[in-house]
């Protein structure tokens, strides 16, 4: 794959963006939005005494339990030394708090449905369900560009 | 957003829903020949009131830690708390003056609760909907 890169400065991380134009969403272009959206980075995890380094991608949500961090994939759950803030921090655009003890990666949800009292419940690509408190939705509509 | 914000915003909110109700009323009474006159203590009787029915809102709706077998109770409770804090202060400050005022005060906020409610919740449903179309398009394959 050949394409034209344009890069043009801008006085704002908020202002940051990226703008890929292609006649069909290729494996390539798949990766380049990926490693835009999530860097290149990952999380050293812990599961039976193993450990193991979790792609950021993978993560499809991580919980905060008596001072434990857990960090669930597809099928797993590994634990992380770092503290929930701490992840927040590296994460990308798409993992979001959704209450105080969790952060979801929207691009693992399947669906939002609202449930009367404001809160909603995401139901993930695995099938699994978790709440998005109350006052957490104004900030996925934030990220997910919705006014 | 801390605990003393939350109790202004919300007074406010409610004080601001009760003269915008009271001022409709005026306006209706003053064209069907009754005008309103408004007494020195009703204005802060509307801000105590606001504050009043704040406090079980900050108490039992702490959205953080509903669970959904907790919720209806807790709707019920909070609508009851409301309604104690709306009739008292009706009573305390002479909003009504018999039985008669005591039901019509009573129609009027139960009305209102379920309005706030389903409106409330519509706009929820009105998120949902933003949400799932935005998801569409960032959506892992899995």
């Amino acid at each position: 794959m050949v394409m034209r890169v344009r890069f043009e400065q801008v006085d704002a991380k908020e202002k940051e963006q990226a703008l890929i134009r292609a006649v069909e969403k290729t494996a390539d272009i798949m990766n380049a939005m990926d490693l835009l959206e999530n860097g290149s980075g990952g999380v050293t995890v812990t599961k039976d005494r193993n450990t193991y380094f979790c792609k950021l991608t993978q993560i499809y949500y991580i919980e905060s339990v008596d001072k434990h961090t857990y960090l669930y994939t597809k099928g797993d759950c590994y634990e992380s030394r770092e503290r929930l803030y701490e992840l927040e921090e590296k994460l990308g655009l798409y993992y979001v708090r959704i209450s105080k003890s969790m952060i979801v990666n929207l691009r693992k949800i399947q669906n939002v449905s609202a449930e009367p009292g404001g809160r909603m419940v995401a139901v993930l690509l695995n099938g699994e369900r978790v709440i998005i408190s109350r006052s957490y939705v104004k900030e996925i509509k934030r990220r997910l560009g919705i006014q | 957003m801390n605990a003393a914000k939350k109790l202004f915003v919300q007074s406010m909110i409610i004080s601001t829903s009760i003269l915008f109700l009271n001022g409709i009323n005026a306006v209706i009474q003053h064209f069907a020949g009754n005008d309103i006159v408004l007494q020195w203590y009703h204005p802060i009787s509307i801000v105590l009131t606001g504050v009043l029915c704040a406090l079980p809102t900050l108490l039992l709706l702490d959205w953080e830690q509903w669970d959904r077998k907790a919720l209806w109770g807790r709707v019920a409770l909070h609508c009851l708390a409301l309604y104690a804090a709306v009739a008292g202060a009706g009573w305390l400050f002479k909003w009504y003056t018999d039985a008669e005022g005591l039901i019509s005060v009573s129609v009027i906020f139960f009305v209102i609760y379920a309005f706030v409610w389903l409106s409330s919740h519509w706009l929820d449903k009105q998120d949902e909907k933003k949400i799932n179309h935005a998801l569409d398009a960032i959506r892992d394959e899995e």
